[in-house]
């Protein structure tokens, strides 16, 4: 059944925002991004390391037309040229070998309520963009080891991320609707690249979409999830506690991983 | 400017251009590529009505073409629109709105390649109304800014067969482009030292092109439907008068290949670029001398001092 949704209305705005991103009915939903991150230095931008990510989105429908998620993330470092995963990292601006980690985050929690979202529509093309910046210390374990004050430390890091569907199925009868992300997010250099104090910082860029299915995720991603997180995409909660890649790389620089 | 202003100014860009004129005008040329009889080049795309080999240099070219371009010899216009942020070491914030019709001439080339032309037309816009405006406050200097125009082109480009990497997905295919290029400034920071953000530019620009595989197939289609998401980090605009201040911004835009243009661009901007360049939409060469941001500024301002 067609309905037509008043996108200025915030009860029907916030409707579409889950529907486009997630799922109205509560569930899982994922999402797979394939991108680069390329370095962006004084004497100019260059492709540095490919990444491909699988975002998981938990939602669940709440009273009073609120819904919740948990965002969890896990992904690789790859080859630029052939996609493959990489433990191992010939940093092209240091010639040094890097140990790379895998990419893994949350449950991050968010709750949405009724709002009217900058919707964008054009015909049956609909988008929306979000950005956010971020404070944070950025580097390795060994200042906050040290009870230095890593505050002083603190840089800043920039997101934006656009999520795009087709107006015709937010207004259809289902509970999910198709949406492309494209995810942009420039920050400080990670620790594990040791840059030290090369001026700089990262680009990471990435296009993906939501996927029905198991079978619909790249192969290669399909055998990074088989290989190493074999509950993952059938979990609801695949881990408890909240994480981060920098976090994940100093728990394993203080010989906990 | 306040908010009656501006829409007043949105009624009369709005009324410029007569929408029934246009429906009959400006977007049946629009349209014209997407019509076009399939060419040679697309006998070869696709002779078993089957799948493509991307894999192979020239259907990937082709296919390629068809997605951004046209196969066939006529005119594309691309729509978009998006925000610039500026990202410094202290934080990162809006700046302002941008929107443009870009356009696309082609033409079937020799061995298997094509050869287009682009042009872009539009302005930059209040962050809250998308309006065209003449002057915003820089968020990071407090200063009001004058962005001018946007204007660009011609820039020529030959489409050589080669093996790009389009991921395909059920019915879907995308492909991620970039350049990345370090650039002598036309505008010398001794004289421009609060426009000219240093002896070199640095631009990164990254193009998501989405389309169906099914319409690349199609041999009945010359130009197919393409959605496009683009990123640009590069140095501050010379109207930022941000000067050597360490950072830059980073443009966003979100738009699509036009098939309509009455429908699928706002008749602000419509008439706006009407205005601006008469006869924009139906020409294949809408200005003659190449021009960009940075020619724009150095050509029309003067140097401020800091």
């Amino acid at each position: 059944m067609n309905r037509k949704l008043d996108l200025s209305d915030p009860i029907e705005s916030n409707e579409a925002y889950v529907k486009l991103l997630g799922l109205l009915e509560g569930g899982m939903v994922h999402y797979s991004l394939e991108g680069k991150i390329y370095s962006m230095l004084p004497k100019g931008p260059k492709p540095f390391v490919g990444f491909q990510a699988i975002l998981k989105g938990v939602w669940q429908p709440l009273p009073n037309n609120t819904y919740s998620y948990s965002l969890f993330e896990v992904g690789f470092f790859a080859d630029l040229e052939t996609g493959i995963p990489i433990k191992k990292f010939v940093n092209p601006i240091t010639s040094a070998e890097n140990d790379l980690i895998r990419i893994k985050g949350g449950p991050h929690v968010s709750v949405i309520k009724p709002h009217i979202y900058s919707w964008v529509v054009i015909g049956d093309d609909i988008w929306i963009e979000e950005s956010k910046t971020l404070n944070g210390y950025f580097g390795s374990s060994e200042k906050l080891n040290k009870n230095d004050n890593a505050e002083s430390d603190e840089e800043i890091a920039f997101f934006n991320r656009i999520y795009r569907g087709r107006l015709s199925e937010l207004n259809n009868g289902a509970a999910r609707a198709f949406c492309q992300m494209h995810y942009n997010y420039i920050s400080p250099w990670y620790p594990f690249f040791n840059m030290e104090n090369i001026e700089g910082k990262m680009y990471w860029q990435a296009v993906g979409t939501k996927i029905d299915s198991f079978s619909e995720v790249p192969e290669k991603m399909q055998n990074f999830l088989l290989a190493e997180h074999q509950e993952f995409f059938d979990s609801e909660q695949p881990w408890t506690k909240t994480t981060s890649t920098l976090a994940e790389y100093r728990r394993i620089e203080n010989g906990k991983g | 400017m306040n908010s009656n202003k501006k829409n007043e100014k949105q009624d009369k860009l709005a009324t410029q251009i007569n929408r029934r004129e246009m429906i009959g005008g400006l977007s049946s040329l629009a349209i014209a590529p997407s019509l076009l009889a399939a060419n040679t080049q697309d006998a070869e795309i696709n002779p078993s009505n089957a799948t493509i080999d991307f894999s192979d240099p020239i259907q990937n070219a082709a296919a390629y073409v068809k997605l951004i371009g046209t196969t066939a010899r006529g005119m594309i216009h691309m729509y978009g629109r998006g925000t610039i942020y500026g990202v410094t070491p202290e934080g990162a914030m809006p700046m302002v709105g941008h929107t443009s019709v870009l356009k696309g001439v082609w033409k079937p080339w020799t061995d298997n390649s094509f050869y287009y032309t682009i042009y872009n037309r539009g302005y930059f816009s209040d962050l809250e109304t998308g309006l065209p405006i003449e002057e915003f406050e820089n968020p990071f200097t407090g200063e009001i800014n004058v962005p001018g125009d946007i204007k660009g082109g011609p820039f020529d480009r030959v489409i050589r067969p080669e093996v790009r990497d389009f991921k395909v997905r059920n019915d879907d295919v995308w492909l991620n482009e970039d350049v990345y290029i370090n650039v002598v400034n036309k505008l010398e920071p001794q004289i421009w030292t609060k426009a000219s953000a240093g002896k070199t530019l640095n631009f990164l620009y990254v193009e998501s092109y989405n389309g169906k595989v099914s319409d690349l197939v199609n041999p009945e289609i010359s130009s197919a439907p393409m959605k496009i998401i683009s990123t640009h980090n590069t140095s501050w605009y010379p109207f930022f008068l941000m000067g050597q201040r360490p950072g830059g911004h980073y443009w966003q835009s979100v738009g699509r290949k036009v098939s309509n243009l009455e429908d699928e661009v706002p008749a602000v901007l419509l008439n706006f670029i009407e205005k601006k360049v008469p006869g924009y939409f139906e020409s294949e060469r809408p200005w003659k001398k190449r021009t960009d941001t940075f020619q724009e500024y150095k050509n029309e301002r003067k140097p401020i001092k800091s």
